[in-house]
């Protein structure tokens, strides 16, 4: 697998790995970088942080083209607490981490570079406890701490990979609000990785990750294996696009199971927020405004 | 589309069965014991084997609240799968849910029904960045310090827990 790509997607992101105003915000300056960027392995080796959150702004702003935000301020709140509590724990406490809940019933959740996650009504439904929450978060959380996404970029293999992102790389005309069709090839190349997934190795590890995390949070840290048997034991098509950029959940438990073994069963009696959380639901559903 | 709303209904109907039997029965993935308690040192109630079916009740922590047949008890949450989701069993409802967008595309003379078809590769491919959306999803942003009051109040208590590895699997 993967050793062919480097020509088209790591000269396309190696593009923009030059410098960049360390102020994240709105205004993207990817143009300039485009603009500046030589030689294509290099620039990748010194992708810097400042960069990275640069990328994952403009990703998370596409991302959230994709449905509403949820307009209820203390569901985003809380998402926010919980997700930032976890992140804290992780090696990257200090990237910009901001959580997002969109107005979607499709159950997902989505990392972008830098610190940004989205998540969906439609998942927030599906759980049940702060603790399964902080292990989804956990897992999000992990691919960024790990920069998975840029990895995909720089490894993904060219067949697979460029061919499912053919199309969207070639409609690439004013559609963004910069002119500079480098800039879109590069964000299409990694907006097209949510739609495609990332390889297997990185979902497994972001999983045990995610779990760890949880716990240093003060979390029991069963919470992402639940959700996980949640996705295993339900159907409908709002899981369709998870299932699909997945391993499927039971290969999933299988390894949670073998890593975790009986290790954080002294962790059992730290809490899952079941109460906090229902709370959370009942606002989402209407029951409680 | 007047001949969509038949199979639509039995659809519905299959699936909603379909999910409410999915989502409470597991399998017992390897021998283990079901405990009066969710404590290992709890009084075993019954020893379970390999493939027993289970009806699944609650959680707490690493363990699952099941019924086995007529004796209720505790067993490993991770011991247990579940049944359902995963295979080709989401296909009957994307089927339908293909057909209500369709069906509101025709009726509305447009093709842009997004949020109602729910997501797909295809989703990716015509986004555009909505700035006033990013804007509003930085002003929900939490700081550390907010975060730990948060945690403390809610008596979250920090662990030490290193990383698990994946070394020694098959």
């Amino acid at each position: 697998m993967k050793r062919y790509i480097l020509t088209a997607t790591a000269l396309a992101i190696s593009l923009l790995a030059q410098t960049v105003n360390a102020v994240p915000g709105p205004q993207f300056n990817l143009n300039k970088l485009l603009k500046t960027a030589t030689d294509g392995v290099k620039a990748v080796k010194e992708f810097n942080e400042a960069e990275e959150i640069e990328l994952g702004q403009e990703v998370a702003a596409n991302l959230l083209s994709l449905a509403p935000l949820l307009d209820n301020q203390e569901v985003q709140a809380y998402v926010n607490r919980v997700g930032r509590w976890v992140t804290m724990h992780s090696e990257r406490p200090d990237l910009p981490w901001t959580f997002v809940v969109l107005d979607i019933a499709d159950a997902n959740a989505f990392a972008a570079p830098g610190g940004y996650i989205v998540v969906t009504k439609g998942l927030l439904l599906r759980l049940n406890s702060e603790a399964e929450l902080a292990g989804v978060l956990g897992h999000e959380a992990s691919h960024i701490v790990k920069k998975h996404h840029l990895s995909a970029i720089k490894k993904a293999d060219t067949n697979a990979f460029l061919k499912s992102l053919s199309d969207t790389a070639l409609d690439v005309s004013g559609k963004a609000n910069s002119k500079n069709k480098k800039i879109l090839e590069v964000l299409n190349l990694s907006i097209g990785l949510y739609g495609v997934g990332l390889d297997k190795d990185s979902e497994f590890e972001a999983d045990r990750m995610g779990v760890v995390l949880a716990t240093r949070a003060g979390y029991e840290p069963f919470g992402l294996p639940a959700a996980l048997q949640a996705i295993q034991g339900r159907s409908g098509s709002d899981l369709n696009l998870l299932l699909s950029t997945h391993p499927p959940a039971g290969e999933r438990l299988n390894r949670l199971d073998r890593v975790m073994g009986s290790k954080f069963d002294r962790y059992d009696t730290l809490p899952a927020g079941e109460d906090r959380y229902l709370h959370i639901k009942e606002l989402l559903t209407g029951k409680k405004k | 589309m007047k001949y969509f709303i038949t199979p639509i209904l039995i659809a519905g109907s299959l699936l909603s069965l379909q999910e409410a039997t999915a989502q409470s029965q597991a399998t017992v993935v390897r021998s283990t014991e079901l405990k009066a308690k969710p404590f290992s040192d709890a009084e075993t109630v019954k020893a379970l084997k390999e493939n027993d079916k289970l009806n699944v009740l609650s959680r707490k922590a690493s363990w699952t609240e099941v019924k086995a047949q007529d004796v209720s008890g505790w067993v490993k949450m991770l011991s247990l799968r579940f049944e359902g989701g995963d295979a080709k069993k989401t296909d009957m409802k994307a089927v339908l849910d293909s057909g209500l967008a369709l069906g509101k595309g025709s009726a509305t003379g447009s093709t842009t029904t997004t949020a109602v078809k729910g997501l797909d590769k295809e989703s990716f491919k015509n986004l555009s960045p909505n700035m006033e959306r990013f804007q509003k999803m930085q002003s929900f942003g939490t700081n550390k310090s907010e975060a730990k009051n948060f945690a403390d109040q809610q008596k979250l208590v920090e662990q030490e827990q290193a990383y698990v590895s994946a070394e020694g699997e098959k």
